[in-house]
């Protein structure tokens, strides 16, 4: 008998509008077998992974038909107490944000032991002698030291191994994983694909993956099933719709990966941005009178040129201090050394005189959602240098100004009247890149611009930026934790580790000829998917 | 952009309003306000002992506007007609004729003919008159006129500097917040009720000084909430791309985290100025308030206290006083329903 049986399901959103978020969806999963579900923000994946334990806000979902039968029990419409013996016990789930899937005021101990008093009625010695036996499962380092932990204490990868446990905890016959690596920087992802491949060998267990990343999927898999809109295009075997996929959307979707060579560029250009070793510290603790407690050394002596009309990657995992030495090219933080741009030293400029400059010089950040005000409209927040810069002479010429960018962005100029929430992640970021190009600046930083977008969404943005580049001879910082991306743009890449740059050089020779061990790691993680120890 | 003309809102704005409209309560709630607000502003007009217009002898007179002496008329005297008068009236409607207000007495003018003050309903007096003979429902619509407008200077005096203070708290932080936290809480600790009591011992409180005092002691309403939206959002990326382009602080904070700020602030406004008309009834209902013989909502309720064998004074104080408060706070929840862009679309879910 199957583990599970989806057939011909059907979730829809009651509301003013009410919404279909998937329709039709049949698929079959086995013991020991790893079902992928694959698909862009909104193509009802997580929906439908999610009304097989029925977690979904009932009675504003429903489901006006179908059916998901778990070893031949029927789950829409089960009765309450059946469910939740179910969830935890035989179906274990983990999600994307382990932060915010763990409860911050409870111990390690504490949260997965709570899932073994409830399903086994463990207690006491027993139950802690089986909480660090997971503990040692999910290859947590010294588990006895990290019993009495907060989720705040630990990493973003120790945080979801812990997430593993408690879903493992009472060895479930169906795990599903909610974009389970998503949030992980590629060399931890790339620890726990393997943790949970070894999970399954020794467990036999049923996976159900939910990912947008093909990359994921292509490492975990045996079965992918490929939705958009709500439906499911495409079902087979990982190797036969990966290598010949036979529906448009998959064949666009296995496309859509950044790729080709970074825009034509000359690397003997003139130097337009040049740092001398510029450190920038962080102050941690201490009081008025007191000195700090710590200082954090965000970016130690970096050193980077980067010529005219060229794109440097800055590459490194979170913490890395990619982000710090794009704020403090702009002096958007504070730091100590040398910045010169265009054979001008800007780090001794007053803020005023700074302000003059700040027109040449913009940043693009990561957060779609968060770098947009959300109480102007587009076309305020676009049109909000000219007013600071006084470019323009009069409303309409402003106005034609923000038409112009938004309509250089591939955005209809439309849109000026509306607010940031009505518009998708790509759509904002487009916003973002009009904001700082209407000021016609010549250096420009992208913090990681691509990372929270759909791949073919990321694409799109990449092409754009590479056409700008070649249209406007804009010089770019482009910072991400995505090889891939990087590749696809940067001419020249620096790698960072704790705020030092190990390893700098052209983009081809450090991805193809990586010189440090750190960024061979980085490379066999992001490339491979394989971790590194 | 923005700003075209007064009267030719932006999209932007017409959705505002269009939110504003959907919000039936909240609007009914405005409108019966602003006519209220409308009608106690026209006080003058509607409950006056003067006419609006004389006509005598060939020509028009305005007495509300101008005074004129009795002998204008042919009377003997050379003070102020007195339009009571049944004397005077009858001098002018022997060569003309005279438009009374539809109440024919001011919050001062004493009730002729009534047998025993306060007096009941009745056709004459449509709520009865008080205690000194004066009537009720023209002691309402000024004691409302004071009370609101009272209300709308305090509640924007108060408004004006809580946000500036709590907004220079937030968006430096540090010292500046520190100290400025420390102040607040010494000088929220004095008790207002107290002060006012004492200074009413030797001042005679007049509305300017009775505002001035009030303002001191409310601004604090709002510092607080003000505060914490700038304390979260001057490290937002937005706020952080508005620096990278090049704005001043201050530019940062009123086009950037103001309006952000704003939505909590106008949640509480409403709750601010039905505080200031709260107080400022309390303070009139102990005595404490607007000099003797003003107009008051307060002062009405205290003769309601005092002559309970009159209930009518007791019931028109409440009824009045409880439905301006209701109305204020619903319209003050539409408006804040419609500045908030967030709340206007549902959600979608994935």
């Amino acid at each position: 008998m199957t583990l599970l049986e989806v057939r011909d399901l059907g979730v829809r959103f009651r509301g003013s509008r009410e919404v279909i978020a998937a329709e039709g969806v049949s698929f079959t999963l086995d013991r020991g077998e790893t079902l992928a579900i694959v698909g862009e923000s909104g193509s009802g994946k997580s929906v439908t992974a999610l009304s097989i334990p029925q977690l979904l806000p009932y009675p504003k979902a429903y489901h006006p038909k179908g059916s998901i039968r778990f070893e031949g029990t029927e789950m829409i419409g089960a009765r309450e107490d059946l469910l939740l013996t179910l969830r935890g016990k035989r179906i274990g789930m983990i999600f994307q944000e382990p932060l915010s899937s763990l409860n911050p005021l409870h111990s390690i101990e504490r949260q997965i032991g709570e899932v073994l008093q409830l399903h086994e009625g463990l207690s006491g010695a027993a139950l802690r002698r089986r909480i660090l036996d997971l503990l040692h499962e999910v290859r947590i380092k010294e588990p006895e030291m990290r019993l009495q932990s907060f989720p705040h204490q630990l990493s973003g990868g120790q945080r979801q191994r812990v997430m593993i446990a408690m879903a493992i905890a009472c060895k479930p016959d169906l795990l599903i994983a909610d974009e389970p690596t998503t949030a992980l920087d590629v060399t931890v992802q790339a620890a726990i694909l393997k943790l949970l491949g070894e999970l399954q060998a020794a467990m036999g267990m049923a996976i159900l993956l939910v990912s947008h990343d093909l990359a994921v999927v292509r490492k975990l898999a045996n079965r992918v099933a490929v939705m958009r809109h709500g439906q499911i295009v495409e079902q087979g075997q990982i190797r036969d719709v990966m290598e010949a996929p036979q529906h448009p959307y998959t064949q666009q979707l296995m496309a859509a990966e950044p790729k080709g060579p970074p825009a034509p560029s000359r690397l003997d250009a003139p130097i337009l941005i040049r740092t001398e070793g510029i450190s920038v510290d962080f102050p941690i603790g201490g009081g008025w009178f007191s000195k700090p407690k710590r200082v954090v050394a965000a970016v130690r002596h970096v050193s980077i040129d980067v010529p005219e009309g060229t794109t440097l990657g800055v590459v490194g995992e979170s913490g890395s201090g990619k982000t710090t030495l794009g704020l403090a090219l702009l002096r958007l933080v504070a730091s100590k050394g040398p910045i010169v741009v265009a054979s001008e030293r800007i780090d001794h400029l007053a803020r005023d005189e700074m302000r003059r400059l700040r027109r040449k010089l913009q940043i693009v950040f990561q957060d779609p959602f968060g770098s947009l005000s959300p109480r102007l409209s587009v076309g305020e927040i676009v049109g909000e240098g000219l007013l600071i810069h006084r470019i323009g002479m009069n409303e309409e010429e402003r106005r034609q100004r923000v038409t112009a960018a938004l309509s250089e962005v591939g955005l209809d100029p439309e849109a000026m009247e509306r607010y940031p929430h009505e518009f998708s992640g790509g759509q904002r970021q487009r916003i973002g890149i009009a904001r700082a190009l209407i000021l016609d600046p010549v250096f420009v930083v992208l913090d990681e611009p691509t990372s929270a977008l759909d791949v073919s969404i990321q694409v799109q943005i990449v092409d754009l930026l590479k056409r700008l580049q070649v249209q406007r001879n804009l010089t770019f910082m482009f910072i991400s934790h995505d090889l891939r991306v990087v590749r696809a743009v940067a001419h020249q890449v620096v790698v960072m580790k704790d705020g030092l740059v190990v390893e700098a050089g052209p983009t081809e020779r450090v991805m193809t000829r990586p010189e440090h061990p750190y960024t061979r790691a980085l490379l066999r993680a992001a490339v491979d998917l394989e971790p590194v120890d | 952009m923005s700003r075209r003309g007064w009267f030719r809102l932006s999209p932007i704005g017409q959705r505002r309003l269009a939110q504003f409209r959907a919000n039936r309560r909240g609007f009914v709630s405005f409108w019966l306000f602003l006519g209220v607000f409308c009608i106690s502003m026209a006080a003058d007009l509607i409950a006056n002992h003067r006419p609006l217009l004389v006509r005598y002898d060939g020509a028009f007179y305005f007495p509300t506007l101008v005074s004129y002496p009795e002998t204008t008329f042919g009377g003997f005297f050379e003070t102020e007609a007195d339009y009571g008068d049944p004397a005077v009236v009858e001098l002018i409607e022997e060569k003309g004729w005279l438009l009374r207000a539809p109440v024919p007495y001011r919050y001062d003018s004493v009730v002729h003919g009534v047998e025993r003050a306060p007096s009941p309903p009745s056709r004459q007096n449509i709520l009865g008159t008080d205690d000194q003979s004066r009537d009720v429902f023209a002691r309402v619509i000024y004691g409302l006129r004071l009370s609101i407008l009272f209300g709308l200077l305090l509640t924007v005096s108060a408004s004006a500097i809580g946000i500036t203070v709590g907004a220079i708290q937030g968006y430096y932080g540090g010292g500046i917040d520190l100290v400025g936290q420390r102040l607040i809480e010494v000088w929220n600790g004095l008790p207002l009720l107290y002060l006012l009591i004492i200074l009413a011992s030797f001042i005679v409180p007049g509305f300017w000084t009775l505002l001035f005092i009030m303002l001191l002691f409310s601004w604090m309403a709002l510092v607080d909430i003000v505060r914490a939206e700038f304390y979260r959002a001057r490290s937002l990326d937005y706020v952080r791309a508005a620096r990278a382009l090049g704005a001043t602080d201050f530019t940062v904070m009123r086009r950037h985290i103001l309006p952000n700020a704003m939505v909590s602030s106008l949640a509480l406004m409403p709750f601010v100025l039905s505080g200031a008309l709260t107080t400022l009834t309390a303070l009139d209902f102990l005595g404490f308030g607007l000099p003797p013989g003003s107009p008051s909502l307060g002062e009405l309720l205290a003769q309601g206290k005092n002559n309970l064998q009159a209930p009518w004074l007791g019931i028109t104080g409440f009824v009045v006083t409880g439905v301006i408060l209701t109305l204020l706070i619903f319209a003050g929840e539409a408006v804040r329903d419609a500045f908030d862009p967030r709340r206007a679309s549902q959600v979608p879910i994935e």
